[in-house]
């Protein structure tokens, strides 16, 4: 099973990180897609066939909060599991994220073997 | 509203900035620092990376950093697992730093006011900088210096406590 997965993040070295570690951790990617704020990754989670979305939180012009919510609120793509990677970890937002049924938070710096886990914890075994 | 990070750090919150820069430092880019003395420093060495990061929400102000090009190439070298040298490394070198910043202010805030506080962090902004914003922060009472292999780091933050007892 490959998975489309859809980074969201305003950095694009987080994003290059995050390739890299899915690449490290062997996770099967069809598509990598990427969005460096909340409304473009809104859009290509609108577009395009996602299997799973890794988001940031704090990102200009539309944050990870927003666009999780907007998701969590469109029937065609509420079902796609959200693993936040986010320097924010505060109890407040993560509450308000828990009830957007986010899959996982991933504090950074993450490690290749969390990423691993998570998407484990998600899809089951996937080697 | 209560002053914490004034305009004179205190000696546990400086630590606190200090010792967060140098294992961010390491745990992001495998780039080994230590504490450098201010006093010892001369001139601006070359190149300079400037980034800024506001903090709003519990606590407001900044954290501020500059260094000099080759360790802002080096940490997105150190990041992307990429020769410093190489096309990657230089194109990513604004951006690495300033997400360097980011898990470093992400650290700050949760250390010094837990979770159970919330921020609003706005994104990190970065540009090339000049020999007078090296000296002014050098000049700063509130300077943190860092020897990063062999490349000196200077950082400062000012951050004030905008919520009275709601520490975690």
């Amino acid at each position: 099973m490959n998975l489309n997965i859809l980074v969201v993040d305003d950095s694009r070295t987080v994003r290059a990180v995050i390739k890299k570690t899915l690449r490290v951790a062997k996770i099967p990617v069809g598509e990598l897609i990427e969005a460096e704020n909340g409304l473009v990754g809104l859009e290509k989670a609108s577009s395009m066939s996602i299997d799973l979305i890794f988001a940031d939180i704090n990102m200009p012009i539309m944050g990870g909060v927003e666009m999780i919510e907007r998701i969590r609120a469109d029937q065609n793509l509420n079902q796609i599991p959200i693993v936040v990677i986010s320097t924010d970890g505060s109890d407040e937002r993560m509450s308000r994220l828990q009830k957007c049924g986010i899959s996982a938070h991933l504090g950074k710096p993450f490690q290749p073997q969390e990423i691993r886990d998570v998407v484990c914890e998600i899809f089951g075994d996937i080697s | 509203m209560r002053d914490i990070w004034g305009h004179k750090l205190s000696d546990s919150l400086k630590d606190l900035v200090e010792r967060t820069l140098i294992e961010i430092l390491e745990e992001t880019a495998m780039i080994f620092a230590d504490p450098a003395s201010p006093e010892g420093i001369e001139g601006p060495p070359g190149d300079l990376v400037y980034a800024t990061m506001e903090i709003e929400g519990h606590a407001y102000g900044s954290l501020n950093v500059i260094a000099p090009m080759d360790l802002v190439q080096a940490i997105a070298a150190g990041v992307l697992g990429v020769d410093e040298d190489s096309e990657q490394a230089t194109e990513n070198a604004f951006d690495a730093f300033a997400e360097f910043l980011n898990v470093t202010v992400g650290k700050i805030t949760v250390e010094q006011f837990g979770s159970g506080a919330t921020f609003d962090l706005k994104p990190p902004v970065t540009a090339a900088s000049d020999t007078q914003r090296w000296q002014d922060i050098l000049n700063s009472d509130d300077v943190v210096a860092l020897d990063a292999d062999d490349n000196l780091l200077l950082a400062y933050a000012v951050l004030n406590e905008t919520v009275g007892e709601a520490r975690s």
